[in-house]
């Protein structure tokens, strides 16, 4: 092997690093995790932020050598749904970030504006995240999404947190919780009874979408598979066609990537589908157009009222475009919209 | 660019002699030796005189600041017994005795150097402390930390250190030998070195076309007499039309096609400001469409 061949892959391998918090160094997930990286380097750190929050950093690179550091979540442990995000009608919309960061790499995500780092930060801790939980469900119902900074499902053969999540909320009739994925991870739910309030959502792209712009996702056909499978199990399923993304060719891609979908799925297996064109917080877009320089990020975005958007005219066309294809399928009180 | 830092002359004349290096009179303040795309600084011994000399040479290439690598490599010691005299051994974290927070280099290239906690000291230690372990202890590189993080992404800093004196040996080596363990280490470093570049490189590949971009875009807010926001607005939208182009053609197919687009405006006829504005407009929808 020639070192100097500039086709060989000179990045370490994902988690070759595990920065570690002191406060985190003895809980049992650190211990496990470690325990499943036995060649990583360890680094002992004081605060997560002495690595995640460092100044000038590659996000882009450092999503080649992904490297995992593990912390201790402070308060709060829950936060308000942003309303750049689908409520689907109910009051108490709350997220939670057990994970910050995203083991994909999408280069769309609106991760690369809001995060300094492109590593992985794991709180521990997941117990505090319970009880905060639990404290809110003792005022009132709480709608909670666990995949709002990361990829959860992704992770689960590492942490295992959709399993704790699941047992958690089994018997809290007041808890709905939902996990949004773009993985295949669903091995956890096949020796579990069917969870009434787990809303599995699957976002989807085209191939062609996924094949340029979702480094390290499943292919359209893996999920669609895996989509098929938890159908089977008994659970309804949320389909999210978010972001909508506007490149040479969107039209087609996204009508056969449709058609894809619902060949062989009838609609009342489906809970609901949320549709959205790439919008991102004004204040995101420099760091995201800093870390990469693509077609997405160049977009030359109108922004309107602090939210960086497609053009009226191109929102709406991709927004009714796919909207309108997708009634050869499902009722229109199903599909969600989100306008910005 | 590649800076160097090494703190004594001892250390640094190896480095020159594997890199060709020359003297550079340019400098006046600290010893540089340099050729195109490296430059050596000796920064002299102690934790003030690495940061000064590290701020120093950054300044002079401040620039380049975006597409530096800046290594600090010289001895150090170590009571670990894992690490080997002469060993290479590169710094996943960087702290002082002093107790401040660390400094924490991006290692994301592959290499198989071992890594170590570097600890920074004022003075040789003479007894191990629990600090000292597991560590690797030298003189300069929490203050060549100190500066060059405050310029460089973490991405950009390595920290190389040849072990001069474990613990086993006790006695630091002599001049002559400590020549040739660096000296035969710097095949690691240049590899290093190799691999950042041809990382940077492939970021860098886009550059050439942008400034076909840049000029295509200078004639026509030449030509449309457009104001400084759209000038703006009109360069965002020709590099994105680019990039869309560029998604299914090559470089020069897609620069061709930009070029295509814009040529029927490049002709229109442009008397007045207000003129060039709708020439603009038409020309807006034109680069956004497929």
């Amino acid at each position: 092997m020639n070192i100097r061949d500039s086709r060989i892959n000179y990045f370490h391998s994902k988690y070759s690093h595990v920065y570690i918090e002191k406060e985190a160094s003895q809980y049992p997930l650190t211990l496990k995790i470690l325990k499943s990286l036995p060649q990583s380097n360890i680094i002992m750190i004081d605060h997560y932020k002495d690595v995640f929050s460092r100044d000038r950093q590659s996000y882009d690179r450092q999503s080649k050598s992904q490297n995992l550091i593990l912390a201790v979540k402070k308060h709060p442990y829950l936060y308000k749904g942003s309303p750049l995000c689908h409520s689907f009608g109910y009051d108490n919309f709350f997220y939670t970030s057990t994970i910050l960061n995203c083991p994909y790499g999408c280069s769309y995500c609106f991760l690369k504006g809001m995060v300094p780092s492109g590593n992985l930060v794991i709180f521990v801790n997941y117990e505090d995240f319970f009880s905060s939980v639990a404290q809110h469900l003792n005022r009132h119902p709480v709608y909670l999404s666990l995949s709002y900074d990361t990829d959860l499902m992704a992770l689960e053969p590492l942490l295992g947190y959709g399993e704790k999540w699941f047992w958690f909320s089994y018997e809290k009739p007041n808890l709905t919780i939902e996990l949004r994925t773009k993985s295949t991870q669903i091995n956890f739910l096949k020796s579990q009874p069917v969870h009434p309030r787990l809303l599995l959502g699957w976002t989807l792209s085209p191939q062609s979408v996924i094949d340029t712009f979702e480094k390290g996702a499943p292919s359209l056909k893996m999920r669609i598979e895996a989509i098929r499978t938890v159908i089977l199990m008994g659970y309804r399923v949320r389909l999210c066609f978010d972001p909508l993304l506007y490149f040479p060719g969107w039209e087609n891609a996204y009508k056969e990537m449709i058609d894809e979908v619902f060949n062989g799925l009838s609609s009342n297996e489906i809970s609901d589908i949320s549709i959205g064109a790439f919008r991102m917080p004004k204040d995101y877009l420099k760091r995201f157009r800093r870390s990469s320089d693509d077609l997405i990020s160049s977009f030359p975005y109108v922004v309107k009222k602090g939210i960086a958007a497609y053009p009226h005219e191109i929102e709406i066309q991709l927004i009714e475009t796919i909207r309108s294809h997708l009634l050869h399928y499902i009722e229109p009180s199903k599909i969600f919209t989100l306008h910005k | 660019m590649v800076l160097i830092q090494c703190q004594t002359r001892k250390e640094a004349q190896p480095i020159i002699r594997y890199f060709r290096l020359m003297y550079d009179s340019s400098f006046k303040s600290y010893p540089v030796y340099s050729k195109q795309e490296m430059a050596l600084i000796i920064s002299g011994a102690g934790a003030f005189c690495a940061c000064s000399a590290s701020s120093y040479l950054l300044s002079r290439y401040e620039e380049q600041i975006k597409n530096l690598l800046y290594i600090h490599i010289g001895l150090a010691g170590s009571f670990d017994t894992s690490f080997e005299t002469g060993e290479m051994v590169i710094g996943n974290k960087v702290t002082s005795t002093l107790g401040k927070s660390g400094y924490y280099p991006d290692l994301l290239m592959k290499t198989h150097l071992k890594e170590a906690h570097i600890v920074s000291l004022n003075n040789f230690p003479s007894k191990v402390t629990p600090d000292l372990i597991d560590a690797v202890y030298d003189i300069g590189a929490y203050g060549f930390s100190e500066s060059a993080f405050s310029f460089l992404g973490p991405h950009q800093i390595i920290v190389a250190k040849i072990i001069s004196s474990p613990y086993k040996e006790r006695h630091p080596l002599p001049s002559f030998a400590t020549d040739e363990l660096l000296f035969n280490k710097l095949e690691y470093l240049d590899l290093l070195i190799h691999k950042y570049f041809l990382d940077r490189d492939s970021c860098l590949s886009l550059q050439q076309s942008t400034a076909e971009l840049l000029k295509l875009h200078r004639h026509l807010v030449e030509h449309l007499k457009l104001s400084e926001t759209l000038s703006i607005e009109l360069k965002k939208h020709l590099s994105w039309s680019f990039k869309a182009h560029l998604h299914h053609d090559s470089v020069t197919q897609s620069l061709k096609q930009v070029d295509r687009i814009v040529e029927e405006t490049l002709h229109s006829r442009v008397l007045s400001k207000k003129e060039g504005i709708r020439e603009y407009k038409r020309l807006k929808d034109q680069l956004l469409s497929f």
